[in-house]
């Protein structure tokens, strides 16, 4: 009898691992999140030179109607998102420290926020809300330069992307989150934009 | 005195397997039960009937009717894309044990479940494009097996802890892969 029943405890556990080994995704992703591609949504405001005191000034805007990757009509953002009230991305900037890279952390009273909110966070989290007259995202801020050095900025901060901006709505948790993977201008190869303050 | 211990082994094995055979359990051939774990745990109505054979067989049907909170905003917030709504799993225990008041079985159950299912789409309007939650139903079929272990009170009482998992077969896009038949089950055998 006990041999029976260890056939059968091994069996069920057999089983088990088959069920289990054999599963795929759909029980644990994020559902409501879609992914899309539209390129060209963030812009550096580069200068020829730069000088201490200048600003490096990044720029986003997301029209309602954006040119989505792929598809013959144009996607409606605010649709999609049940009028998200904001999209939001991240970036860095870093000096060089020697061989090293050293964050580069502007205190909020020294940053030039023009449109939305940019926080400091170890990294700069960058908020474009909606502006109705626009009917557009909106963000425009600038950080100072205050030193010379060789800096650079980046976007991969919470990515493993680094040729890729990653922008995502603030969606109601019912409703879609949209995850739009958009390009910056000035990056190169590694996803870095390089500059010397003089 | 070892013989005599011997003896009195072998008399008390005989004597718990005349109890066995002339226990009143035998002629109750049928048996309700509730699934109290699942009720408190998720809400969940989970009833089901099992029909005793002579011999350590019985064939039963379990059926399951969710409407969870708990599932429901999972769902809504997009941490799963299926709701299972109920399962019909009809099952063949065979008992482990010689004991008729408390023994382990195993089983085997089909899984005829279904639900809701949603996924995202693109869709058009007015010549633009933009994404919406389309809501479906599902319907599939799984195969699995489980354990138990079940004992009586006053010969009709029944408390049962049963764990087992089954694999969903054919609409696997859209269904749970793994239908799990865990539960503390209190019933009444007649």
């Amino acid at each position: 009898m006990f041999n029976v029943m260890k056939k059968i405890v091994l069996l069920f556990l057999g089983l088990f691992v088959v069920s289990f080994s054999s599963c795929d995704t759909n029980d644990d992703d994020f559902y409501n999140t879609e992914y899309v591609r539209v390129n060209g949504l963030v812009t550096i405001e580069t200068q020829a030179s730069y000088a201490v005191g200048d600003k490096i000034t990044v720029n986003c805007v997301v029209d309602r109607l954006v040119n989505e990757l792929g598809q013959s009509t144009p996607l409606d953002i605010r649709k999609t998102t049940n009028n998200a009230p904001s999209l939001t991305f991240s970036y860095v900037l870093e000096k060089q420290n020697g061989s090293e890279w050293v964050p580069v952390s502007v205190p909020a009273n020294q940053m030039e926020v023009s449109s939305g909110q940019l926080q400091n966070l170890g990294f700069y989290l960058a908020t474009a809300p909606y502006d109705t007259v626009q009917d557009a995202y909106v963000f425009r801020a600038g950080l100072p330069l205050l030193s010379s050095g060789t800096y650079r900025l980046s976007y991969g901060y919470n990515s493993e992307e680094t040729d890729v901006v990653e922008l995502r709505s603030n969606s109601a948790s019912d409703a879609i989150t949209l995850l739009i993977y958009t390009t910056s201008n000035a990056l190169n190869n590694s996803g870095f934009y390089t500059f010397t303050v003089n | 005195m070892r013989k005599l211990a011997i003896l009195l082994l072998l008399f008390s094995f005989g004597f718990s397997w005349a109890q066995e055979q002339t226990s009143p359990l035998v002629n109750k051939k049928n048996e309700f039960r509730v699934d109290v774990l699942q009720a408190l745990a998720y809400g969940k109505i989970s009833v089901s009937y099992e029909r005793f054979f002579e011999g350590s067989f019985s064939v039963g049907v379990n059926g399951n009717f969710s409407n969870s909170a708990r599932i429901e905003d999972d769902y809504n917030n997009g941490f799963r894309n299926n709701i299972p709504r109920y399962e019909i799993n009809p099952y063949v225990r065979y008992a482990l044990s010689k004991s008729k008041a408390r023994y382990y079985f195993a089983e085997i159950f089909a899984s005829a479940n279904g639900g809701d299912f949603k996924e995202i789409v693109r869709e058009n309007s007015g010549g633009n494009g933009f994404y919406t939650i389309k809501e479906t139903q599902y319907n599939d079929f799984a195969l699995g097996g489980s354990l138990g272990y079940k004992m009586y009170f006053k010969d009709a009482f029944a408390l049962e802890v049963l764990v087992g998992f089954g694999s969903n077969l054919t609409n696997k896009e859209m269904s749970p892969d793994v239908i799990s038949r865990v539960g503390i089950n209190l019933g009444y055998r007649f």
